[in-house]
C-alpha cells in the first residue's frame, strides 16, 4: 500500500481520489474505532463517525485553506473525536428529555452551536443514504437537475412527453426523496428542534 | 392535484424562489403557524442545497466505492480462509483415516484373518521360519539393505503405540495366570524365552509373535501343557511384542526386545 504525505492526501481528498481515500480506511479508521469502541460506541457508530470525518475533512479542504499545526492524522482523530462526543451528547439529551420536540427553547441546550456541525454531516449521511435508494430514473433525473439541465432536455433524454411532465416527475422525485428521509427516525434525531 | 402535493410545490417554488405576490404572503403566514411545514420547507431547501452540491456527491460515492471495494474483499478474504481451512480439516481427515486404517492392518487383533501365518513348530524349525522372514521394519529384509545400520538399530527398535500401550495392560481372560515371562523383557540375541502359565480353567491357548511393525510373525495354536520354549538364535536385534490368548481372548500382551547385552 502506498504511504501518502499529509498534503498528498489533502489533495487526494479534494480530487476525491480512490487510492487516498483508501489509504484514509486502512490507516486511519482503525484509530476512529478503537476510540469510538472505548468510548461505547459500536463498530457500525464508528463507522458513520469516520465517515462523517471523511466529509468533514473534504468540507474544510474545500471551503477553506487547512493549515495544520499537528499531523492530519491528529487533526482527523480529533475531528471524529468531536463528531462522536457531540452525536453522543444529543443521544443522550434526546434520551433525557424525549418530549423536546414538543416544547424546547435553545436555553435548555448547552453547546447548542457546536452540535449543529455534527447535525449536517448526520443530516448528509442521510441523504446520501437514500438517495442511493431512489430508483433508477429518480437519480438520473435529480442528476440532470444538479447539472441545470433544462426541463426540455430532460424530457427528450428520458422519453417524456413533454417538458411539463419532466417537471412534475423531478418534483415527485424530489417529494419522494423527502418523504423517505421525514419517515427514517434517525432524521428526527438530527433535526434542529428549536426551529 | 391533492393539498399535499400542492404544499409540496409551494415549498419547492418559494425555495426556488419563484412564489410570488399573495402566494408568498399566504405562504409566510402558513411557516409561521405550522411547525411542520417549517421543517418540511427547511428539509426541501437542504435537499435542493445538497443535491446541489456535485463535488461533495462525488466525494461521497467515492467513499462509497471504495467502502464498498474494500467490504467485498474483506467477503472475499474470510472465504478464502474458510476454505483454506476446510481444505485443511478434509486433509487432516483423510490422514487420520488412512492413518487409523493402516495401524488396523498392521496390528489385526482377530486371529487368522485369511493370512497365512506360520503355525507352530518344532524348535529346530522355529530357525528357518525368522531367518526368511523378512518385512520392512525388520532388521535384513530387502527394503533395510539400503539404510545405514545405525538406523536399521533404530528403526527395528521404535515401539509401535498401539501395542506398547497395551504391554502389561489387557488382562480379559480369567482362565488362566501368566507366570513367565515378564512383560517387558530384553534379551540377548539366541537366548530362549519360556513361557509358563496356570491354568484355572479349560481354555484353548496360543501365543501370537509381532515385530515393532505390528506385523504378525509367527502363532502358536493349541498349545498344550504349561510351558513352552521360544529359541531366538534367529532373531535379528528389534523389538517383538507377543500376545498370549486363550479361547480367542487376549490374556496379556508383553514385549521382547532383542539386543546385544554386556554380560
Amino acid at each position: 500500500m502506498a504511504l501518502y504525505s499529509d498534503s498528498k492526501i489533502i489533495d487526494g481528498i479534494r480530487e476525491s481520489n480512490h487510492g487516498v481515500i483508501n489509504f484514509l480506511y486502512k490507516d486511519y479508521r482503525p484509530l476512529v474505532r478503537a476510540f469510538v469502541r472505548k468510548n461505547s460506541g459500536t463498530i457500525q457508530d464508528a463507522d458513520d463517525v469516520f465517515q462523517d470525518g471523511l466529509e468533514a475533512l473534504y468540507l474544510r479542504c474545500r471551503d477553506q485553506e487547512l493549515i495544520l499545526t499537528c499531523a492530519l492524522r491528529s487533526y482527523f482523530y480529533s475531528v471524529c473525536r468531536n463528531i462522536w462526543f457531540q452525536r453522543l451528547e444529543r443521544k443522550q439529551r434526546l434520551t433525557y428529555y424525549p418530549d423536546l420536540m414538543v416544547n424546547d427553547s435553545s436555553e435548555k441546550y448547552h453547546g447548542r452551536d457546536s452540535l449543529t456541525k455534527e447535525q449536517k454531516l448526520a443530516r448528509h449521511a442521510l441523504f446520501w443514504k437514500y438517495f442511493k435508494t431512489l430508483p433508477e430514473n429518480c437519480q438520473q433525473i435529480l442528476s440532470m437537475y444538479i447539472d441545470k439541465v433544462p426541463c426540455k432536455k430532460v424530457a427528450e433524454k428520458l422519453g417524456f412527453t413533454g417538458e411539463n411532465y419532466a417537471k412534475v416527475r423531478k418534483s415527485m422525485c424530489v417529494k419522494l426523496f423527502q418523504k423517505r428521509i421525514m419517515k427514517d427516525p434517525e432524521y428526527l434525531n438530527c433535526i434542529d428542534h428549536d426551529q | 392535484m391533492t393539498s399535499d402535493e400542492h404544499l409540496h410545490e409551494l415549498i419547492s417554488r418559494y425555495n426556488e424562489g419563484t412564489l410570488e405576490g399573495d402566494e408568498l404572503e399566504r405562504f409566510l403566514e402558513l411557516l409561521r403557524s405550522d411547525p411542520d411545514v417549517r421543517l418540511e420547507t427547511e428539509l426541501n431547501k437542504e435537499l435542493i442545497e445538497f443535491l446541489n452540491d456535485r463535488d461533495l456527491l462525488a466525494f461521497l460515492k467515492a467513499v462509497d466505492e471504495v467502502r464498498l471495494k474494500r467490504e467485498r474483499n474483506s467477503r472475499l478474504n474470510y472465504l478464502l480462509i474458510a476454505a483454506v481451512m476446510i481444505i485443511f480439516v478434509a486433509v487432516g481427515c483423510f490422514w487420520i483415516y488412512q492413518y487409523s486404517m493402516n495401524r488396523f492392518n498392521r496390528f489385526p487383533m482377530a486371529i487368522n484373518q485369511g493370512r497365512e501365518t506360520p503355525r507352530y513348530l518344532e524348535d529346530d524349525q522355529q530357525e528357518s521360519v525368522f531367518s526368511n522372514w523378512t518385512s520392512p521394519g525388520y532388521p535384513g529384509s530387502k527394503w533395510q539393505k539400503e539404510v545405514v545400520s545405525s538406523e536399521i538399530l533404530s528403526i527395528a527398535l521404535t515401539p509401535l503405540p498401539y501395542l506398547e500401550g497395551l504391554v502389561g495392560e489387557a488382562m480379559r481372560s480369567t482362565k488362566l495366570s501368566l507366570l513367565e515371562p515378564p512383560f517387558s523383557l530384553r534379551i540377548n540375541p539366541g537366548d530362549t524365552v519360556t513361557f509358563r502359565w496356570l491354568r484355572t480353567e479349560t481354555a484353548t491357548l496360543s501365543i501370537e509373535i509381532m515385530d515393532n511393525l505390528g506385523n504378525r510373525l509367527w502363532i502358536v495354536e493349541k498349545l498344550t501343557g504349561d510351558k513352552m520354549n521360544l529359541k531366538t538364535s534367529q532373531w535379528k536385534t528389534g523389538l517383538y511384542y507377543w500376545k498370549l490368548l486363550a479361547d480367542d481372548d487376549i490374556v496379556c500382551i508383553g514385549k521382547i526386545t532383542v539386543i546385544e547385552q554386556k554380560r
